[in-house]
Parts: structure tokens; sequence; C-alpha cells
């Protein structure tokens, strides 16, 4: 999840209706975020939506497997947000966006959790899937059980291994970046993310024998 | 150990490529909408600023201009300045010669009323009435000070008297220094014996 068009920095233009829009979103597809981030810094809104498409559901499932809470998703994602849009005027392109976006929001769930004092771990709490009508039968029963336990997995996971696993997946970030993320070295990140892949690999192949078992069974 | 390598070596392709296969959770539109809301108004608001410091700024350097240019309008119609001589530290008269020109107008004034200015003065000023006594007015061709004035320096005649009233007063350097510019003006004078 990276972007190496290095497209100079355009002048904002400033949004007059919906093809203006369409129109900013074109000219910053391939600008980098630090650049729409420097752009929005200076008063382009257009560079802001554009970055905050990329990621932001990269971001919520981050925080939406970390919490196992939407309503707690929800509300530290737009706090997160929150916290960059006030900070724009400080920003400087020092490291990937990424990486300081996954630090803020990481840093808001800590936060979080400091002020409620609870950890709420409920995995019944992730809303399902919608049901893709053109999925077959089978196949709509596959994927729910394969969810199914992945989800258990990841709920069995240590906080400290979902939250390098998550960082890993969804943000897309290097070992350095999560060492950099979580606050600690490289080495424990790098443990971390091994022992949630471990765990996670044994789960999903005790999934494929339960999922064989399932396809065997008659309708 | 870089980073290709890291990816090799803690982490499953087919636990990565499930877990993507599975979460497809998005962002709920209204806080899609409450994100991208905040953003705006925090751009549009610094726009106001920015907007009222723009005007700010012209507005101060008109004002700065013209205020400069109110001043020297204002001294260019200022009319020059004298500085008085009084004001030259070298022309300062001295304390003793402002208390001498004092004695002398006092003494003059008191000619005028026919006083002896020595009998009026305050016991304290002696000073001032000392040199006015020496200017006691009289007959003669001698000015009050020293030498002759313009009216004896007319003729030879007049000059020479002068000198002679002189030295009867016992000033003879003063006489003498008559008697030498007497002589430099009129070469074939010859004193009388």
């Amino acid at each position: 999840m990276t972007w190496t068009n290095t497209a100079a920095i355009h002048a904002p233009a400033p949004l007059c209706g919906p093809r203006d829009v369409a129109y900013a979103r074109r000219m910053t597809d391939g600008l980098e975020d630090s650049a729409l981030m420097l752009r929005y810094r200076d008063g382009d809104a257009a560079a802001f939506e554009a970055l905050y498409l990329r990621h932001k559901d990269s971001l919520y499932r981050y925080l939406l497997r970390l919490s196992m809470n939407p309503h707690t998703a929800e509300d530290v994602f737009q706090e997160a947000w929150g916290k960059i849009i006030r900070a724009r005027a400080s920003y400087r392109p020092t490291a990937k966006f990424t990486t300081y976006l996954f630090r803020v929001a990481h840093n808001c769930f800590i936060d979080h959790l400091r002020r409620s004092k609870r950890h709420s771990g409920h995995s019944d709490a992730i809303p399902e899937l919608a049901a893709d009508p053109a999925n077959e039968p089978e196949r709509q029963t596959e994927q729910l059980l394969a969810r199914q336990h992945l989800e258990a997995a990841l709920k069995t996971l240590p906080d400290e291994q979902r939250d390098a696993f998550l960082l890993y997946e969804e943000g897309g970030l290097s070992l350095d970046d999560i060492a950099l993320v979580t606050g600690v070295n490289r080495e424990t990140a790098k443990s971390r993310l091994r022992y949630a892949n471990a765990k996670l690999r044994t789960s999903m192949q005790g999934a494929g024998a339960g999922q064989s078992s399932v396809n065997r069974t008659p309708p | 150990m870089n980073e290709t390598n890291d990816k090799l070596h803690e982490t499953d392709p087919r636990v990565g490529a499930t877990y993507r296969e599975l979460a497809r959770e998005t962002v709920p539109i209204d806080v899609d909408a409450a994100v991208l809301t905040e953003a705006r108004r925090a751009v549009e608001s610094r726009s106001g600023i920015a907007r009222l410091t723009g005007w700010l700024r012209p507005l101060a350097f008109v004002a700065t201009a013209g205020l400069s240019l109110a001043l020297i309008v204002q001294l260019s119609n200022t009319p020059d300045f004298q500085p008085p001589d009084s004001l030259d530290p070298v022309a300062a008269p001295l304390p003793a010669d402002v208390f001498q020109d004092a004695a002398d107008q006092t003494a003059e004034q008191f000619r005028r009323l026919g006083q002896d200015p020595a009998m009026s003065a305050p016991p304290d000023s002696t000073m001032a009435s000392e040199p006015a006594s020496e200017s006691a007015p009289e007959a003669s061709l001698l000015p009050a000070r020293e030498g002759c004035d313009d009216q004896a320096r007319n003729s030879s005649g007049t000059w020479w008297q002068c000198i002679r009233e002189l030295e009867q007063r016992g000033l003879s350097e003063v006489a003498e220094r008559e008697l030498q510019a007497l002589l430099r003006a009129y070469p074939q004078f010859s004193a009388p014996q």
C-alpha cells in the first residue's frame, strides 16, 4: 500500500461543484499521501478527501478488529481523523503518512482504553457480512465459516500480537513502522507478528478441516 | 535483514489472503460525512482568517505610507530653524562679562537720573558697581575705558590732546599705544615739546 508517484504538487483549486470535485480527485490520484496532506495543510479540501478515501476503510477495519466493537471503532476512528485535521498545520512529512495515521489511531485507541478502563472483546459485536445474492449457498457458507474461524482466532490472540498483525495487514506497515507505532523495538514487533501468524495459520488449518466436513455434509 | 525477507519469513501468505478476502467492512456513511465535514470546516475557518489577515496587511502598509508622507510634507512646510548664537558654547559670555554688562547698563541708567550708583546699589553688588564708578562722565575726549575714540582721532591735534590727557591720568601704556597709532596715521606729525 504505497504510492510511489512523485508528481509535482499543484496549487490548490477551489471546489465549486461536483464536476470540480471529480476533477480534483483525478488531479490528486497520482500524488503521494504526504503531498496530499501538505496540500490539505495549505487549504485544499479535495486533497484531504482523496487522502481519506485511500485509507479510511483500512483504518476502520484496524480499529474494528482491534477493539472488537463497532461503536468503539467509530469513535476512535473519528477522533483519530479529527486529530490529524487539527494538527495539519504542524504536519511534516518525516515518515510515511500511513505510519503517522496508524500511530495516531493506535494512541487514540490506547487513550480510549484508559478512559473506559475496560476492553470490550466480544467478537459477536462485529456486524455480519451482507450475503451476496450472486454467490452460491455453499460458497456463502464457506466464507461464513472461514470468517468465524478467523475472527475467533483473532480474538484469541493477545492484544499486542493482534495489533501487530492488523498493522501489517491493514496498514501495510513494515516491521520498523510497526515497532514505531506500537512503541517497541524492531525485534519485539517481529516476534509478535511471527506468533500471530503462527496461531492464525494453525486456526486456519483447523477451519479447513472443519470446512471439509461441512462440504461433505449432505444438504 | 531487509523488509522483503521479513515479509517472507514472518507472514504466511494464506493467512493474509484469507484475512483480506473476509475483511470487507467499510466506514459507515454518517462517519464519513462527519469526518469530511470537519475537514472542510477546518479549511474554511482557516480561509476566513487568511482573508482577514490578507486585508490587514495591505491596510497596515497603506497606513504606514500615508503617515510617512504626511510627516515629510509637514517637515517640508516648516520654516528653516536658525539656532541662536548663544547656543554656541565658544561664543557664550562668561558670567563676569554678564555682570559687567549689567553694571554698565545700571550705571547708564543712574547717570541719566543724576544719581551715584554706588550710593544706591545694594551692599552685595560691589562687583557690578565698581566698574561703573570708573566710567564716571567727564568733559574730556577720553573714552570710558581705554584709548581715544573716533571723535578724538578725527585730527592729529585732537588725537594728541587725548594722548596728553591719558598721560596725565597715568595711563602711560595706553597713551604710548595711541601715540604709535597716531604716528602711523599721520607720519608727518611731530609731537610738540
